[in-house]
């Protein structure tokens, strides 16, 4: 198993009979890659990080860092640096002290030391808070620590888990975009878990979308985003929301068509992919980017119900066909409720989805 | 900070409204049930110390509540004179007793806390809760063979390993609790910077523990400094502590009871614990909390 990938995951089972909480996760990380991990809350997504980190045994399939097998080897010897989500600094050192921990145990001389923990608080912007301890920092000050404490290692892979989302809004976005620099300018391999799809899509190279230990896609975001594997990542990815039509399949005079509530559309113009195969049963996939809504030359009418004014844009719900749908708007157009609208979709980004399996067709 | 704002009264409460009838009256009660707890505490207290400082001509034909009339000190230079040598006794079996059940008990609690093996360490936390609940006087006969045994019977070292033995299992007790409440990231974080077993213990999770060691070490020196029944079986004659020296000058019943020194006595033994609370109270406080709040 080795293809020279900083991480590769092969089968890999965590837990046992009722209580397995990873199915078969198959993963290959390359190096310098940055992959997110994400899903909602109690997906696995941080399961799989702490196997990955060996504070979790695997009880099936195989786990390497850096083309070797780490099965039973100890957090400390697989080469990794970790990020937590409650920062974890030592609250009784400071600064200085919690990023150099991790040398002074390995013995490293006090002069390399100094000299690397300061290299790691000058790309950080540390060096104002080095001989603070953690309990006089801010949370975007600590968080910083914590991500330095890890990079002072020089390990071959750093995991992080959910370390943004003890920080408020604000400061979130902020270290986001640093954490971002940061892998640009250093390239090293990143693992990062969070719940958050906005953090997901703007950090990834590559997205792991995971659900109930169960990897559900992998791709890079915009993969993800315009052709997602099945219903929940569709769902899960993309905010606002994605709308979901019921729909059916049926043969009609011009070929092949997509009945919805509101309209007819033929089939070939959705997918390239249909085939007799195709089942009857559909749902349709369409962002709210993508309902286009004019009032003239129209293929449905509908009534405006409700409006999510956003700021640079206007979420509108509108009722067509006994079913709500929202569209993005620009905010000047000053859509309003009652207002009687046409109703359009832009059938080039439109998903399809195996209503049974809920698979993408 | 701004939950502690709204909760205050000023902030809440605009200023010239009266409060609720109910309130003003309410602390009345507790006010006055502590009052007769302060004096029923303090009053023992005030007669020993005036006692002790009376000559027993005064002791005879005055109230016992009377402050002195004639103060004198002949009775404190009696007590420094019989216990001066039970005071060092004293302190060579409590400090080094306090000091080693303390850190022993968090050693072995830690220990406890973060063993991969669940059920035994589960069965001996168990067998200790049960060892820590069981009168010592049930063990003084096998611990006086077994003492005897190692040749310290009746030695200052034989009733330090004594209290040590006997503290253990609360030390450990309260330690073991005390780190399973340590946030476990923080201990993942030491284990991936590469800290093994002994270098997390005295790198990480004892000096965060430093109020909860507080604590302990509290509790075991006054249990210790109190102790009479250890001391009077295990030191032997010529070691035997404050409290067992007490016992003996208050115990004697030859002609007439001096009181005046029984009560100086009495109070000299008292009064380092009472010293030590008097100064700790307030750490001991924030020990108890520790785990409670957060930082």
């Amino acid at each position: 198993m080795t293809t020279g990938a900083a991480i590769e995951i092969r089968s890999c089972c965590v837990g046992y009979g009722a209580a397995q909480v990873l199915h078969d996760i198959d993963l290959d990380i390359a190096e310098g890659e940055f992959v997110v991990l994400v899903g909602p809350s109690g997906c696995g997504k941080s399961t799989l990080l702490n196997t990955i980190a060996g504070f979790i045994d695997h009880s099936a399939g195989q786990l390497a860092i850096s083309g070797r097998d780490v099965t039973g080897v100890p957090p400390k010897d697989r080469g990794i640096g970790m990020v937590f989500q409650s920062y974890a600094l030592y609250p009784h050192m400071t600064a200085r002290q919690n990023l150099g921990f991790a040398l002074k145990v390995a013995g490293v001389p006090r002069g390399e030391i100094a000299r690397r923990v300061d290299s790691v608080a000058e790309l950080l912007q540390l060096q104002p808070v080095l001989d603070k301890r953690p309990g006089a920092l801010s949370g975007g000050q600590r968080q910083r620590i914590a991500i330095g404490r890890a990079l002072v290692r020089d390990a071959a892979v750093y995991l992080f888990d959910e370390p943004l989302s003890n920080l408020d809004a604000l400061l979130r976005n902020e270290l986001r975009i640093e954490l971002k620099r940061l892998h640009q300018s250093l390239r090293k391999t990143m693992v990062y878990v969070t719940h958050d799809q906005v953090e997901a899509m703007t950090l990834a190279d590559r997205l792991v979308v995971l659900n109930q230990g169960r990897v559900q896609q992998i791709g890079t975001p915009l993969e993800v985003f315009s052709k997602p594997a099945n219903r929940f990542v569709a769902s899960f990815i993309g905010s606002p929301a994605m709308n979901f039509i019921d729909a059916s399949v049926c043969e009609s005079a011009g070929g092949r068509m997509l009945e919805l509530p509101f309209a007819r559309l033929p089939l070939d113009e959705l997918t390239s992919a249909a085939s007799p195969s195709t089942p009857a049963d559909i749902v349709l996939g369409v962002r709210p980017e993508h309902v286009v809504l004019d009032t003239n030359g129209a293929e449905a009418q509908g009534t405006v119900t409700l409006t999510e004014p956003m700021g640079s844009q206007t979420l509108v719900w509108v009722r067509c066909g006994g079913i709500e749908l929202s569209s993005l708007q620009a905010p000047h157009l000053g859509f309003a409720p009652g207002q009687p609208v046409g109703l359009q979709l832009d059938t080039r980004f439109c998903s399809m989805f195996d209503r049974a399996s809920g698979r993408r067709i | 900070m701004t939950t502690r704002t709204a909760g205050s009264p000023s902030a809440t409460r605009p200023e010239n409204s009266t409060p609720p009838r109910h309130a003003r009256w309410a602390h009345l009660l507790p006010t006055a049930l502590l009052l007769v707890a302060a004096t029923a505490f303090v009053l023992p207290l005030w007669v020993m110390l005036a006692g002790s400082l009376k000559s027993m001509d005064e002791i005879h034909h005055g109230s016992l509540l009377l402050p002195p009339l004639r103060p004198t000190l002949g009775a404190w230079r009696q007590a420094l004179d019989a216990l001066s040598p039970g005071l060092v006794n004293s302190l060579l079996i409590t400090v080094p007793a306090v000091l080693l059940s303390t850190l022993l008990g968090a050693l072995s609690g830690y220990a406890l806390a973060f063993s991969r093996w669940r059920a035994g360490s589960r069965a001996l936390s168990n067998l200790l809760v049960l060892a820590a609940f069981i009168p010592l006087q049930l063990f003084l006969y096998p611990a006086v063979l077994g003492l005897a045994w190692v040749g310290l019977f009746g030695t200052l070292a034989g009733a330090v390993l004594a209290h040590v033995v006997f503290g253990l299992p609360l030390t450990t007790i309260l330690f073991k609790g005390h780190f399973e409440q340590l946030p476990v990231e923080l201990l993942r974080a030491a284990q991936i910077d590469g800290a093994g077993f002994a270098r997390t213990f005295f790198s990480v999770v004892l000096p965060i523990s430093m109020p909860m060691c507080a604590v302990v070490m509290l509790l075991q020196f006054t249990g210790i400094w109190n102790d009479f029944i250890v001391g009077l079986v295990f030191a032997g004659a010529e070691n035997r502590p404050m409290t067992v020296q007490l016992t003996n000058i208050v115990g004697t019943t030859f002609g007439e009871r001096a009181y005046n020194a029984e009560m100086a006595s009495a109070l000299f033994t008292a009064a380092l614990p009472l010293v030590v609370y008097f100064y700790s109270g307030r750490l001991f406080v924030r020990g108890v909390l520790s785990g409670a709040v957060k930082g």
